[in-house]
């Protein structure tokens, strides 16, 4: 069976294994290494829990732990709360206001949390234009920004948009049906909400929550930038940082932040076991939609202006400081100019090539590793290539500080040759394969979704009138899938353009840092903001114009082949 | 302050009356102008092809709809401006709309659950309703392991449970294979003929209202073509459409002459000449069922009261029961059904063949 497998596609099968090579050994090495070294001892290297001991018994330790647990939870909550008015204004009335709210979810999304914690800060922080207003009109100063409160602030603002759809995705996914019987039985209003529609929406809700937790528990950027040392993510990347790629405590770290992410992916993948309520009927899913009274009408627009202002102050901080000159202790900056975009591109243009490279290249790696994988596991029946969709799928659970620690500690003992016996860990080409790896998954999604799309019978056709297989991939399947493929280059591109924890462990020199990287360094000193900022916007730009595109690429591809949409 | 829909004398069930009930959604007219009595305790059918109105006339009686004009009546009582959930209809949708995350017992105790019944007064009643469709070892399986026939007899259960006064069906066989469907209609007509309780049910399918219904309206495009029991709307349809959505017709255009003072029906080719009664001077269609013509593949005269055709048979279909000839005559194909026995040779294709029909089998029409 093996063998005939084999002889039917002895080139695939050949591709198989090398990318099953590449994953082994850039994916799963790492990982195990930082698992294995969280259990050893620094100086025996025997097997001991002594790492964890130590650990738990470091008061700062703890307290990073359930402060991170913390903050997680506490966005989950904040960004439930600016989801749910949101999305039953749109799920149950007819409302006008719909397009503004979907763009509302998408506005955060090219914003990653860490490009606007510094801007958040000068508009939210104690001395920050929003106190400076109150202190004078009010005499109250309120702590959106201390410590932790600034870190939930801004990741439930950007995360935000994830519960909204998944919340109004669920929602929709209800059959009118389940509430039309129970109308006939005498349920309505909110009873009929407690009853039937939040244990329908349930599963879908709590799906999105335990990918948000996850994202939230992970992140570095965001607590480095607004000074928030004690949560655990921003204590393994000091750890390393300055004590070095010896020290325990990152690893054991790293042991813990994947044991959390599998346990909210395993959380969220029970929720929807067995509960696929949506059903498609006769008369569409959804539930009915009644036009609002005055009064609801005033209240809906209220809280989503009130919203929208805050969706929109990263942004216009962000542009405040990108445009200002001197910035402090003032509700405004003293004057506007455009030198801090011009010290960013002349100064310091690798920042902006590097990206561009970088992400190319890994867009690159992850369409082609997701086309292949992809038409290994739909088209072919070779052993093992349900693991290789699993293990490539798999670098979703991975945060990236510890693709970061893995790479460093795997690879740094090999040196370079033709760099000048460089380690290979710190080669700036290993940021590119981290980068990759941590977005093929999304890759590998939207490549599956475009070949499923790409019915059999076109490539056995092709085959019929004597196209080889490799022929066959090359003029009917590829160009069928473009659409699909060049979206997910495009999300590759724009999420590895502004990716920060992984690039934070592996850039050992500013020359090779790429767009994030270069917003972090300049944000450490106040006279950095202004230029970090400019930086900021530039990667705003960069993601919402790669949104755009691919958007554009897929409904137009998909209308010209009369497909149905894809994603 | 009862706003609901309340019980009649005998304590249960009412009829319903709809008058002058015309909807549109948006330009689209979907109801013009309907009037129906529907009898308490009667099993009543609206029949009819897709996009004729029945459904949304149903889920109007429910509540989930409103018309333009018209008022709708249960028992004494006019419910036009009453929600859905204040109206004690009960309704079993197409679908069936089990609760997914509840099982068997809670979707059936749902409705009691609306109304504050004591808890062990709904134990009772679930447990009797359960019984009534033969379900009770499967109170506490989840929707989801239940077989299509399994999950609709829940869906009755869970609104006969509550005692309507009125029991609606939307196209409830419509989503089961055929031999379940003739086994649950019959159980449907038995359960409710237990209950005494007024049923309306939906169906596009003319053999399953035939089958259970007490009386049936005929519903095409938005307008009730005809009310009456399954045989007064088969042997005097009201017009063409009645005639043959009922069943297999033939139909034969001409026009009325009068000859020697009598009233002919003289077929558009003259192949077909029919007299026929005065009442029926203005006929411009006759009727007649396949199975009321006889086939012979020798000549056969013309007997008094009998209508001979001459033909020949153009094809010829094998349906178990019946042997269906198709047999030109004159520029008319006409459908014959001759009951099929087991070692008789039918009609070979080609041949020469006299039918003859009865004239009293003929419907005069006048459209």
């Amino acid at each position: 069976m093996l063998k005939s497998e084999f002889t039917k596609h002895p080139a695939l099968s050949i591709v198989m294994l090398l990318i099953a090579l590449f994953l082994v050994l850039f994916l799963i090495v790492p990982v195990i290494l930082v698992v294995f070294v969280a259990f050893q001892d620094v100086s025996t290297g025997q097997f001991t829990l002594i790492n964890f001991k130590d650990f738990f018994n470091t008061a700062l330790f703890r307290e990073s732990f359930w402060n991170s647990l913390y903050v997680g939870l506490m966005t989950v909550l904040v960004a439930s709360a600016f989801s749910m008015p949101l999305a039953y204004f749109t799920s149950r009335f007819e409302f006008r206001g719909a397009v503004i709210v979907q763009s509302l979810g998408i506005i955060p999304l090219i914003m990653p949390p860490f490009v606007g914690a510094v801007a958040m800060m000068m508009l939210f922080g104690r001395n920050g234009s929003v106190n400076l207003l109150l202190e004078d009109w009010f005499g109250i100063n309120i702590p959106f920004m201390e410590g932790l409160n600034g870190v939930i602030f801004v990741e439930s603002l950007h995360y935000f948009p994830f519960i909204l759809i998944n919340l109004s995705a669920a929602l929709n996914n209800i059959d009118k049906s389940m509430e039309e019987s129970a109308q006939n039985l005498g349920c309505s209003g909110f009873r009929l909400f407690r009853r039937i529609v939040l244990p329908l929406a349930m599963p879908g809700f709590m799906a999105g929550v335990s990918l948000v937790f996850l994202k939230v528990f992970d992140d570095l950027g965001t607590p480095l930038l607004l000074n928030v040392n004690n949560m655990l993510a921003p204590q393994a990347y000091l750890r390393i940082s300055t004590i070095g790629i010896k020290d325990p405590m990152g690893y054991v770290i790293s042991v813990f932040l994947v044991v959390i992410a599998l346990a909210s992916l395993w959380l969220a993948m029970l929720a929807l076991k067995g509960k696929d309520y949506a059903t498609v009927q006769k008369g569409g899913g959804g539930l009915a939609k009644r036009r609002m009274r005055p009064v609801e009408k005033a209240m809906a627009w209220f809280i989503i202006l009130l919203i929208m202002i805050l969706v929109l102050a990263p942004h216009f901080g962000l542009t405040l400081l990108s445009f200002g000159t001197i910035w402090s202790y003032s509700v405004l900056p003293d004057a506007f100019t455009l030198n801090n975009f011009m010290a960013v591109f002349s100064e310091t243009p690798e920042y902006m090539t590097n990206t561009v490279l970088y992400s190319f290249l890994a867009g690159l790696i992850d369409v082609l590793l997701g086309t292949a994988i992809a038409y290994i596991v739909l088209r072919t029946r070779l052993a093992g290539r349900k693991m290789l969709d699993y293990i490539a799928m798999s670098a979703v659970a991975i945060p990236g500080l510890v693709i970061g620690i893995g790479y460093l500690r795997t690879f740094f003992s090999y040196r370079v040759p033709w760099l000048a016996d460089q380690p290979l860990a710190t080669w700036w080409f290993m940021i590119v394969i981290a980068l990759s790896i941590r977005r093929l998954p999304y890759a590998l999604r939207a490549c599956s979704a475009a070949l499923q799309q790409v019915s059999v019978s076109l490539e056995e056709s092709a085959e019929n009138l004597g196209a080889h297989k490799f022929t066959t991939i090359r003029k009917i399947v590829v160009p069928l899938m473009a659409g699909g493929i060049l979206a997910g280059f495009v999300t590759s591109f724009a999420t590895a353009a502004v990716e920060l924890s992984t690039t934070l462990m592996l850039v050992s020199k500013n020359a090779d840092g790429p767009l994030s990287y270069g917003i972090y360094v300049y944000m450490q000193s106040a006279a950095g903001r202004g230029p970090g900022a400019s930086l900021g916007i530039a990667a705003v730009v960069v993601v919402g114009v790669c949104t755009l595109i691919s958007h554009i690429f897929i409904d137009r591809r998909q209308k010209k082949l009369g497909m149905r949409q894809v994603g | 302050m009862n706003n609901n829909v309340s019980t009649d004398t005998n304590g249960r069930n009412a009829g319903v009356t709809l008058k002058g009930i015309s909807l549109s959604f948006g330009r689209t007219r979907v109801l013009k102008g309907i009037d129906l009595k529907i009898n308490s305790g009667e099993f009543f059918a609206f029949l009819g092809p897709s996009g004729c109105g029945k459904t949304t006339l149903i889920r109007l009686i429910a509540g989930f709809e409103s018309a333009q004009a018209g008022e709708v009546h249960i028992g004494k009582q006019e419910v036009s401006h009453l929600p859905p959930w204040s109206r004690n209809v009960g309704m079993v949708f197409q679908n069936y709309a089990l609760w997914p995350h509840m099982t068997v017992r809670r979707n059936v105790a749902f409705g009691l659950e609306e109304k504050r019944v004591p808890r062990n007064e709904i134990n009772e009643r679930v447990n009797a309703a359960l019984e009534l469709v033969g379900l009770s070892d499967l109170a506490d399986r989840r929707p989801s392991q239940l077989s299509g026939g399994q999950q609709q007899r829940v869906a009755l259960a869970r609104t006969i449970v509550i005692e309507p006064q009125v029991l609606l069906l939307d196209e409830p066989l419509s989503n089961l294979d055929a031999k379940l469907r003739i086994q649950m209609r019959r159980e449907l007509r038995q359960l409710q003929r237990k209950l005494s309780l007024t049923t309306i049910f939906v169906t596009h399918d003319q053999e399953e209202a035939n089958s259970t219904a007490d009386r049936i309206a005929v519903m095409n495009d938005g307008i009730v073509q005809q009310v009456g029991s399954p045989m007064d709307l088969y042997d005097r349809p009201a017009n063409l459409f009645v005639a043959g959505f009922l069943g297999v017709a033939n139909v034969v255009e001409g026009t009325v002459t009068l000859q020697e003072g009598k009233a002919l029906f003289r077929s558009t080719d003259s192949a077909v000449a029919v007299p026929i009664g005065e009442s029926s001077a203005g006929a411009s269609h006759i009727v007649f069922r396949p199975q009321n013509m006889t086939i012979h593949s020798s000549d056969v005269e013309a007997l008094p009261g009998m209508l001979r055709l001459v033909g020949r048979v153009n094809h010829r279909e094998f349906l178990g029961s019946v042997v269906r000839y198709r047999v030109a005559v004159g520029e008319h194909f006409l459908l014959v059904d001759a009951s099929y026995q087991r070692g008789v040779e039918p009609i070979a294709e080609g041949t020469p063949v006299t039918l003859s029909l009865k004239k009293e089998q003929i419907i005069a029409l006048e459209q």
